[in-house]
């Protein structure tokens, strides 16, 4: 049984396209995940990490209040959201490290979305924990919003992936 | 399995140390921050006498612009004293259960002596990862949810 990565649907094994969808599998059929980790991976979904609320704000407020919020409320990153909750963008620590820094007080007044990483890369409940890692990777994210739809429900962060990753050594090596 | 025996057995070496960027620990906060700026990076060493004393990162400096800390203070006085460092002999498994407990983002790496050799950050940790995971993240398709609306042709 071969798992289509486009659409998941089964086809045979040593198809050479989707069955449902033409996409081709000639990658898919020549390698195989090596370990049970890299297995685990590519099975288990975001939804396991169990995204956290995400602190949110609105793209005017000013860049002051949202690092204070972002300190009471110990989170590394704030999402940037308009009214009915799509993501606009993603306020993080490197963000006021990088664009605010020692300008801080001089800046404080003006409203975050000034300063914010837009557009955010965001992923979905249901997409494969191996995306989260490849984007992380790719973009040197440390957090990654997670939507349904185009509405915000969460956010994880790379030490959910490390949780993740040392809960399923450790259970794999009881196994 | 194989897996488990590279995390044990591989040297944090191979998780791609860092040069880390070292300061003494009487430069002011403000001349750290644009230093930081500079190098484009999210950590500092702070050192005496060439060894470790100190370390400061981005979360840091969160909290010094939440609660308007004073900038022109010296760094010694703000940073983390005595942080949890790493030996070059330590194994990635380690770093990552110190990273994952500690919620650290950047470890040091130090010498016997204490003097610092390299800084491990958490994303020499998921690229080593994600280079351990060739088959499942390099084919991936682009975008999670690309799926064709109809047959090509029909």
């Amino acid at each position: 049984m071969l798992l289509c990565p486009y659409c998941e649907h089964e086809n045979i094994d040593g198809a050479d396209v989707c069955d449902e969808c033409s996409q081709p599998l000639i990658a898919q059929t020549m390698p195989r995940p090596a370990t049970s980790l890299e297995r685990a991976i590519v099975k288990d979904r975001i939804a396991l990490l169990e995204p956290r609320e995400p602190l949110v704000v609105e793209p005017d407020a000013p860049v002051a209040m949202v690092v204070k919020l972002m300190h009471d409320h110990r989170v590394g990153c704030a999402v940037v959201v308009d009214d009915e909750r799509h993501v606009l963008g993603i306020f993080s620590e490197r963000d006021a490290l990088m664009r605010l820094g020692a300008d801080y007080p001089a800046l404080s007044q003006r409203p975050v979305s000034q300063f914010m990483t837009a557009p955010a890369a965001t992923l979905q409940e249901d997409d494969k924990i191996a995306f989260a890692l490849h984007r992380m990777d790719l973009g040197g994210y440390r957090h990654v919003p997670i939507t349904d739809g185009d509405r915000i429900t969460g956010v994880i962060s790379v030490r959910d992936i490390l949780r993740y990753l040392t809960d399923r050594l450790l259970t794999l090596e009881s196994a | 399995m194989d897996f488990q025996l590279n995390l044990n057995t591989e040297s944090v070496r191979q998780a791609g140390l860092k040069e880390p960027l070292c300061v003494p620990p009487g430069m002011s906060v403000r001349d750290v921050l644009v230093l930081m700026k500079q190098h484009n990076t999210g950590c500092v060493l702070i050192c005496r006498d060439e060894k470790l004393a100190g370390i400061f990162t981005q979360r840091d400096v969160l909290r010094l612009l939440a609660t308007e800390a004073d900038l022109g203070a010296a760094i010694e006085t703000v940073m983390a004293a005595n942080p949890t460092a790493l030996h070059e002999s330590d194994t990635v498994a380690t770093a990552i259960r110190e990273m994952s407990e500690g919620g650290y983002r950047h470890l040091p790496v130090v010498d016997a002596a204490g003097r610092p050799l390299g800084l491990l950050k958490v994303r020499g940790i998921v690229h080593f990862l994600v280079e351990h995971f060739p088959n499942a993240i390099y084919n991936l398709p682009p975008e999670p949810r690309l799926v064709a609306q109809d047959r090509e042709g029909a």
